[in-house]
């Protein structure tokens, strides 16, 4: 009997400390090879536009997004992607896909390395019109991929400078700190960022590298406390479905 | 009753400090670089809003007093004077020298050469003369694929670069204030001018006024140069303001 009773309360308990929980239930997201689960903030709208997320409340705007190939290994995963997709008679998608590799010039220690690297790479696309057979293309696949995996990887901040990059950052904007945290179970580098002349209009972004790809989540405006507070619990909600880089 | 004359005694001159010591709050110290030099200051507290500032030759930071009459405190880097400096492009250049093709080094050395026109002082006169000397070599060797030419050459010019500085003396009277530089003169009137030390560096700094319909305004600039980085803090506005002026200005610090 007592045994019972004691069962009863916990259950109450677990369903009552279950009803106190007011966090919304984690969503789903996939954005490009990110698979995971993230809590959208109560009261914050998430509109979903394929490569990004955007999460809105009034005015605060955050920025779920995948940025990406990042570095030698995602060059190289994109590589590989379009090989497959060369040697099944798909070269359109593949010379589409190959068209959309970010391939960073600060990659290159030297201009002599950079410029072999593209000469090889023009061959994928010198006679745009000719369907190119597989096995005539399958040495400029080699050759591509022994040069991309020759370039010396970038660690997280040089990688989380060209998401900066890529998100607009430019001379009129500082970085004011970094730090090093793991999100999801993952390295992440948390970015301030503020004007360069006035230290106003703060921003705050975090990226996150993973499997050659990157993912970043931002302030799209001001990092008003609203939006700092939501940035924070986004991103402490982060959690990444395993292997999610076989699903491309 | 000595006693209690004592606890009086401290009593008051505790009042009386703590009367004194009415100095405005200052935020605490941010580092800024507007043109290449790092200047710590610590902006004024709440109250001041805060908006980047790029005209007149200066590139800083301006804080607006808010719910006021137009007043503000500005500092900035005068970038006129910064942009003669040419070591830190040409060590970037020499640095990164490895990844240029042609085209690269081409576009790098346009934005390297040195200003000839206006020269601050004699020196950079001489210094610039050898600069573009030396990247117009660099530039032949280059397209004569003799990179290492080049490179040489690369080094000439910084160590041209590198004799170059900028005292408060060379570059004073391009900024400091005169009435005669603004519209209508007849309103400003210039009321002191002292020599200070401003972040352990020599200083200067010049008091004014400005007639407005409805009032008088008073104005205050310090001048001071850091590592050949000329520093322009300017203010205008009401005179009770003006130490926090002194107090921004007092917290300034060069950090290399």
């Amino acid at each position: 009997m007592r045994t019972r009773g004691s069962s009863l309360v916990i259950a109450l308990l677990l369903a009552l400390l279950a009803g106190c929980d007011s966090r919304e239930a984690p969503r789903a997201f996939e954005l490009g090879p990110h698979r995971g689960q993230v809590r959208v903030p109560p009261g914050w709208a998430a509109l979903d536009q394929g490569r990004q997320w955007r999460l809105r409340k009034g005015e605060a705007e955050l920025v779920l997004q995948d940025l990406g190939a990042a570095g030698p290994q995602g060059i190289r995963r994109e590589v590989d992607r379009a090989r497959e997709l060369w040697r099944a008679g798909r070269v359109e998608e593949a010379r589409w896909r190959l068209r959309n590799v970010m391939v960073p010039r600060e990659l290159f220690p030297t201009a002599v390395e950079r410029e072999a690297f593209w000469a090889a790479w023009s061959t994928f696309f010198s006679d745009a019109a000719k369907v190119v057979p597989y096995a005539e293309i399958d040495p400029t696949f080699s050759d591509v991929l022994a040069r991309v995996d020759a370039l010396p990887g970038p660690d997280l901040p040089a990688l989380a400078d060209a998401g900066l990059k890529a998100l607009g950052h430019d001379q009129r904007r500082d970085v004011k700190s970094r730090q090093s945290l793991t999100v999801g179970g993952r390295d992440a580098l948390d970015v301030d960022t503020w004007n360069r002349l006035s230290h106003a209009n703060p921003q705050r972004f975090l990226f996150i590298a993973h499997d050659g790809y990157l993912l970043a989540l931002y302030t799209a405006r001001q990092a008003d406390a609203e939006a700092l507070s939501a940035f924070a619990s986004v991103r402490d909600s982060l959690h990444f479905a395993p292997a999610d880089s076989a699903r491309r | 009753m000595l006693a209690r004359s004592t606890r009086l005694f401290f009593i008051l001159t505790a009042a009386l400090v703590a009367a004194c010591d009415s100095a405005p709050a200052l935020s605490p110290p941010e580092t800024f670089d507007w043109a290449g030099q790092h200047i710590s200051l610590a902006p004024p507290s709440a109250g001041w809003r805060r908006e980047g500032q790029s005209s007149g030759g200066i590139r800083g930071v301006r804080f607006v007093k808010e719910r006021s009459v137009g007043e503000a405190i500005g500092i900035g880097d005068y970038y006129l004077l910064a942009n003669r400096l040419r070591r830190a492009r040409l060590q970037e250049i020499i640095d990164t020298f490895e990844t240029f093709d042609r085209r690269d080094f081409e576009k790098a050395l346009r934005q390297a050469y040195a200003h000839t026109d206006s020269p601050f002082s004699p020196l950079e006169a001489d210094v610039a003369s050898d600069i573009n000397a030396a990247l117009g070599r660099a530039a032949t060797a280059f397209r004569m694929n003799d990179r290492d030419g080049a490179r040489t050459e690369l080094r000439v010019a910084l160590g041209a670069a590198e004799r170059l500085g900028f005292r408060l003396g060379d570059v004073l009277d391009a900024v400091v204030f005169a009435p005669e530089r603004r519209e209508e003169p007849q309103r400003w009137s210039v009321v002191g001018r002292r020599e200070a030390t401003i972040g352990g560096e020599p200083a200067v700094i010049v008091d004014y006024t400005f007639q407005t319909p409805e009032r008088k305004l008073y104005g205050r600039e310090a001048y001071v140069v850091h590592d050949s980085h000329l520093f322009v803090a300017t203010f205008l506005g009401l005179e009770e303001n003006l130490r926090v002026f002194d107090r921004v200005v007092e917290s300034i610090r060069f950090s290399r």
